[in-house]
């Protein structure tokens, strides 16, 4: 157990590295130049040189990357491009807690409602609430956010007026404060994650349900109520952590269209402005949070994977 | 001796027939079925689209912001263009990237999945960790990036959407594959002294094109989202390209006054995307695929 | 008489499929007592496992009972709701299944999967019903089963979970217990160990046992009554000893002759004609009459009744009782249109055409990236030395995890040995397939254990046999249909078979076309492994006889792998026992057979069911359950089950070969002490 978790961690440790190698080497793939871009299309020679020099342009790659990574450690990641002086660090932390928010409304919405649908689903498969059920969550997979976005839009904000279309966030006030302008974008980044986590828990109860060891139990003369609690749900609702896992980083840093159609200030909109504006220290700090978000994520997973099932328990032990 | 007609090859109207025959079993399942109508219809209107309407999609008109009527069943948007015209030949630019991304990810990722699972190892380990790493970022950030160091424009994107489609399809090829691997005819044919390059071909591939395809139906709906999403955010085709989620992007200041102009793309985006859905679910029905 | 506690009357059972219904149960009538085991024999589509689950009252969801009664406890069963039947099942209607492993829930430790019953039904408090959760497992011969409880499923062995399952069963004291196939998943050691509870249990409870088994050795065992099952319907009732006495319905007759037999000579078996029935066609009159050689006109035209014949016996047959059969051995014998093999093998020099040399092949273990996760390799060769001689075969015989399979891949290429030396006919072969000359890859072939995965479903039949043919570019294209026309003539298939597709194929079909494959390059050595034990009995006959008849037509040699000592004996000349990745006796066939044995391979020859109630013979039986690969004994591997172990010398010293001639025993009981041992068999 202790072996697997260790031998996990140096895994991720390893892909957080490559991808910092991999994040680095694409920003330095950007094209345009720089310290041309800092300083306008009228700079001379000499001022640009300067700045090279400053910025340490001018050294090899692999100092160059090493002076990066190390700064992240410390801390420092730098000023912003295209926010002069703007401290990147405070930034990223500020957006993140945004983004933060944001992901952990949209979960408190979706495992209970998707575990609810799933289950209700599954456990009659092929009944008319399933069919219902599944062409929803179908329905739901097929529909970027921004088409829910404006869908929610037209009707709260433009017909009936009730809640904000935009979710820019007023920085004097704290977040919580500003309530009813979340709950648009909770709702549009809810909707195909939704329909994917209950998809799958409707999957996985069926396939349990239709178990050897399912129909074992029901030949013992437990009851129906008694089987599915005791025997279906734990074994189907298990695959699920690792699914909602996965949803959980995407939403960290794959809410880009959401954040851009209310205009919410989240991790993956600064990215994205970052990209437009070549603004590279913001954008390799942005992407690099999403990575260790992810990979975090995803290791907390594997670890309580593992202590919940007993058979992972088992054989990574043998390991 | 004359009663064997010994076919080394499936003929190619074999193959047609098997296609065929999905299509059939496809015809009792009503969610399958419905997707393929939808999709057939898109294909139509895409084929036709020039002959549908009077307009041309980027022509102009004094007619700003005029709501549904007659003469533009779907408004016209602020430069007088003909929604309803933009919408169909909209479609053309859904399908030529979607159909090309979903190709070249198809392509990338069953080449990378099959010989992952095939060599097993450190080809394995190494291909699989770099499919991680590519996943742990979510596809529109990947796209992102790219886009942003290749600048926007239709092939880029083809080339993002389907760069950002080869892990997942990877990964689907791979588990695919080692269902495939261990059978024994596998193992018959390595025993013979088949080339490795025949075995990935001629004994697994023919096997796992069921899965592909359904996958692949699932990856052209994910396509047709991403791009609609890319364009959304100003990344993806340019102005004045006919592109739906680039007409909804610029609707957007228009909510009000011209709801038309979100609404139809929306739908058009929508209904593209559920029947690609609903296709990739009749076809997972129909070929018995598990995944 | 006691009143039966079931009693089925004319039952019908039909599966709906997209293609048509198929009537999966055609009028079964038997009847179950108290304190009975009732036997239910057949081949696979029989509907055997349908009738279990029929008496279950659970049913495939697109299953349906279509007609008569199932009467248990004088109520019928069809009339009961699903929670009516909550009170039944477990409580007085228990079940035990053919996989243990899929029927426990793999998240629950087992002593609540066993206590479960009794507390659902009130019989007990949770703490009472734990306490004979432990009782049970005691009795089913669990040690240690205080500890087992907490264990979860996949901490147990294969046999240990079928105990699990079986005090499951018996937690709610069923007056009924139905048993599907419990001993079909095990290995033979501990097939015999689980039939010994049975029987215990049987003499011990007044329960009544519905016992589903395709094993007619296995039923003469345990059994007290016997239904032979054939399309669907109980063709031969009796009682064990008059059904094993004689055999008055065809089927059952031919059936029984065609096991292998421990006893029988090397006689080709007999076969079943043809392949079992398409339950959606069946035919007019009596099922088995597009079989039977013995049918009357009469037969394809009425259907008949099962009827009394003498004492409590009966048969659905016409014929019945049968006259002794004029010999008829299978379908006709296939035509040598001149023999197909052009050119006979040759031989480079005299001496074994294979020869193994220490052979090891550990698995995994060293090659982990994390030095903290490094593992012991699992030892699943560990110095296996063998010569095999032109024209010979070889068997080798093992239970799951002794290595054969791995032996046979080892030495066909598929993986590279890890120690030791491989020659074929002289020649060096110790490298992996990749390496090896196309003459070498020609002329050694192997021929796989699972039908349904052997051919490519996206290849026709044809297309399977003339690759290799094409591959090694011998003929020219032309001549390569008739070639394979020839080819599946020499395996008794009709070369019109060539355009099919696998899943228009039987099991027996299939494996027909792998023997052609493996045959189409005139190979001088054909590994077999395991090319029956997926197949119904009367199938593998028909294979069993058909690879002699290749082997006496085309002087090839057989490397024959097979968990199945009976098979084995049938088609060897020699016998290599393997335990734990040795060979712990090797010899000829006769050698094996009989005294002095190795203790493994006594124990062995003592568990095989065979179909004959009357044979007593010694009853050998081993503790525990195999050593893990990983850290194998040490001195002798078996000797942490070894019922006749000397003492410490067996733990720390590797045994000597005893035996003399071509007999080698690895023990370290002195050879007149081996000598003294009784035959198994008698």
């Amino acid at each position: 157990m202790i072996s697997f978790t260790l031998s996990r961690f140096v895994q991720a440790l390893t892909s957080i590295l490559i991808a910092s190698i991999l994040i680095f080497l694409i920003a330095e793939a950007l094209p345009g130049d720089v310290a041309q871009m800092i300083l306008g299309q009228f700079a001379t020679e000499d001022s640009l040189a300067a700045l090279r020099n400053k910025l340490e342009l001018n050294k090899p790659l692999h100092t160059r990357y090493i002076n990066w990574l190390s700064g992240v450690f410390r801390g420092d990641l730098g000023t912003s491009l295209s926010k002069t002086g703007v401290e990147v660090g405070p930034l990223l932390l500020r957006r993140a807690r945004n983004s933060l928010v944001l992901a952990a409304g949209s979960m408190i919405f979706i495992i209970p409602v998707s575990f609810l649908l799933g289950i209700a689903a599954g456990l009659k498969p092929g009944s008319w609430l399933d069919r219902l059920i599944s062409i929803t969550t179908l329905g739901l997979i097929s529909f970027p956010s921004f088409i829910t976005g404006l869908v929610l839009i037209l009707i709260f904000s433009v017909q009936l007026g009730w809640l904000p279309a935009s979710s820019s966030l007023d920085l004097s006030v704290g977040i919580f404060q500003q309530l009813p302008k979340l709950i648009l974008p909770i709702l549009a980044l809810s909707g195909v994650m939704l329909g994917y986590i209950t998809r799958h828990i409707r999957a996985s109860m069926v396939k349990v349900l239709r178990s050897d060891y399912t129909r074992a139990a029901t030949l013992k003369g437990l009851g129906r109520r008694t089987v599915i609690t005791k025997h279906v749900l734990r074994n189907a609702l298990l695959p699920a952590i690792t699914v909602i896992a996965i949803n959980l980083g995407w939403l960290l840093g794959g809410a880009v269209v959401v954040e851009a159609t209310f205009g919410y200030p989240g991790v993956a909109r600064l990215v994205l402005n970052a990209i437009k504006h070549r603004d590279i220290p913001v954008m390799e700090a942005g992407l690099l949070f999403v990575v260790i978000a992810y990979i975090t994520v995803n290791f907390g997973t594997d670890v309580l994977y593992t202590l919940l099932d007993p058979r992972i328990r088992y054989s990574r032990g043998e390991e | 001796m004359a009663e064997t007609s010994l076919d080394l090859a499936p003929s190619a109207w074999d193959r047609i027939k098997s296609g065929l025959s999905y299509v059939v079993k496809l015809r009792r399942k009503p969610l399958g079925f419905a997707g393929l109508i939808i999709i057939v219809f898109w294909i139509l209107v895409s084929i036709f689209a020039p002959y549908i309407t009077p307009y041309g999609p980027t022509q102009f008109s004094s007619d700003k912001f005029a709501s549904p009527s007659p003469s533009h069943p779907f408004g016209t948007d602020r430069w007088g263009r003909d929604v309803f015209t933009r919408i169909t030949a909209g479609s053309r630019t859904a399908f030529t990237l979607a159909l090309s991304a979903t190709l070249l990810g198809l392509v990338g990722g069953t080449a990378l999945g099959l010989s992952a699972a095939y060599f097993g190892g450190w080809i394995e380990e190494v291909l699989g960790r770099l499919m991680d790493i590519l996943m742990s970022f979510p596809a529109l950030l990947i796209a992102m990036f790219v886009l942003g160091v290749l600048g926007p424009g239709t092939i880029n994107v083809i080339i993002v959407i389907g760069i950002a489609h080869i892990p997942r399809i990877g990964r689907v090829a791979r588990s695919a594959t080692l269902q495939v691997k261990n059978q024994e005819f596998v193992e018959a044919a390595r025993v013979r002294g088949e080339s490795d390059f025949y075995i990935m071909g001629a004994e697994i591939l023919p096997n796992i094109l069921d899965t592909l395809g359904v996958e692949g139906a699932i990856r052209f709906a994910y396509s047709i989202f991403l791009s609609a999403s890319l364009g959304f955010l100003g990344l993806g085709v340019q102005p004045p390209t006919p592109d739906w989620g680039l007409m909804i992007s610029e609707s957007r200041s228009y909510l009000q006054i011209a709801p038309w102009l979100a609404i139809f793309p929306a739908l058009a985006i929508a209904s593209m995307v559920l029947g690609a859905n609903f296709l990739a679910e009749g076809l997972e029905e129909v070929t018995g695929g598990e995944r | 008489m006691t009143e039966p506690i079931l009693k089925i009357e004319n039952l019908e059972v039909t599966y709906r499929t997209e293609r048509a219904d198929v009537r999966a149960l055609n009028g079964v009538n038997l009847d179950v007592t108290p304190g009975e085991v009732r036997g239910v024999v057949g081949e696979s589509g029989c509907g055997k496992s349908t009738l279990a689950f029929a008496v279950m009252r659970y049913l495939d969801r697109n299953g349906e009972i279509t007609g008569g009664r199932i009467l248990f406890k004088g109520e019928d069963l069809r009339e009961k709701s699903d929670s009516e039947m909550d009170e039944i099942w477990g409580k007085h209607l228990g079940m035990i299944y053919q996989d243990p492993t899929a029927s426990l829930n793999p998240s629950l430790p087992v002593g609540d999967q066993i206590a479960e019953v009794a507390t659902a039904h009130g019989l007990a408090s949770r703490d009472e019903a734990i306490g004979r959760a432990i009782d049970l497992l005691d009795r089913v011969h669990i040690r240690d089963p205080e500890e087992i409880i907490d264990r979860y499923p996949h901490e147990l062995s294969g046999g240990m979970r079928q105990r699990v399952g079986i005090a499951a069963g018996l937690m709610g004291k069923p007056e009924l217990l139905v048993m599907d196939e419990p001993t079909t998943n095990l290995d033979v050691t501990t097939e015999a160990k689980i039939l010994d509870i049975v029987e215990e249990l049987k003499n011990e409870l007044n329960s009544a046992f519905l016992y589903i088994t395709h094993d007619l050795g296995v039923i003469a065992r345990v059994g007290d009554g016997v239904e032979v099952m054939y399309a669907g319907q109980v063709v031969e009732q009796a009682s064990i000893d008059e059904l094993f006495e004689e055999q008055y319905h065809p089927y059952t007759k031919l059936l029984l002759r065609s096991i292998p037999d421990p006893e029988g000579g090397k006689d080709s078996l007999q076969e079943v004609p043809g392949s079992m029935v398409d339950l959606t066609d069946l035919p007019k009159g009596c099922n088995f009459s597009t079989r039977c050689p013995f049918r009357s006109e009469e037969c394809s035209e009425t259907e008949p009744y099962l009827e009394d014949i003498k004492g409590s016996h009966s048969a659905r047959c016409f014929e019945a009782p049968i006259e002794e059969a004029e010999e008829t051995v299978g379908e006709e014998k296939k035509t040598n249109e001149g023999s197909i093999w052009d050119t006979p093998p040759e031989l480079k020099r005299e001496g074994p055409i294979l020869s193994v040399d220490r052979l090891k092949k550990h698995f995994g273990g060293g090659g982990n990236w994390f030095p903290w996760s490094e593992a012991n390799p699992v030892r699943a060769v560990d110095g296996v030395d063998l010569d095999l001689q032109k024209g010979q075969t070889v068997g080798v015989v093992g239970e799951s995890g002794c290595g054969k399979t791995t032996l046979a891949r080892t030495i066909i290429g598929l993986t590279s040995p890890t120690e030791g030396k491989i020659k074929f006919a002289g020649e060096d072969i110790t490298v992996p397939i990749e390496k090896r000359s196309g003459q070498t890859l020609k002329r050694i072939q192997i021929v796989f254990q699972d039908p349904r995965s052997t051919l490519n479903p996206k290849r026709t039949v044809g297309q399977a046999i003339a690759r290799p043919l094409i591959l090694h570019g011998e003929f020219s294209r032309d001549i390569i249909p008739e070639k394979t026309a020839r080819l599946l003539r020499s395996v008794g298939l009709d070369p019109t078979l060539a355009d099919r597709f696998p899943d228009q194929l039987s099991g027996g079909q299939k494996q027909r076309v792998a023997a052609a494959r493996a045959f189409a390059t005139n190979p001088a050595l054909v590994l077999h492994d395991e090319p029956t034990s997926s197949l119904d009995v009367s199938v593998q006959a028909t294979i069993l006889n058909l690879l002699r008849d290749l082997q006496e037509d085309s002087g090839t040699s057989y490397l024959f792998i097979s968990h199945d000592l009976n098979v084995v004996r049938h088609i060897s000349n020699y016998i290599a026992v393997m335990y734990l990745g040795h060979v712990v006796e090797y010899g000829t066939t006769e050698e094996i057979f009989s005294p002095p044995y190795h203790p493994y391979t006594e124990a062995l020859l003592s568990a095989i069911p065979v179909p004959d109630p009357n044979l007593s013979r010694k009853r050998i039986r081993l503790t525990g359950s195999v050593p893990s690969a990983v850290d194998p004994p040490s001195g002798c591997v078996f000797h942490t089950r070894c019922p006749r172990k000397v003492g410490e010398i067996c733990e720390t010293e590797s045994p000597p070969v005893c035996g003399g001639g071509e007999h080698e025993i690895h023990c370290h009981i002195p050879e007149e002490e081996l000598n003294e041992v009784e035959s198994v068999l008698s």
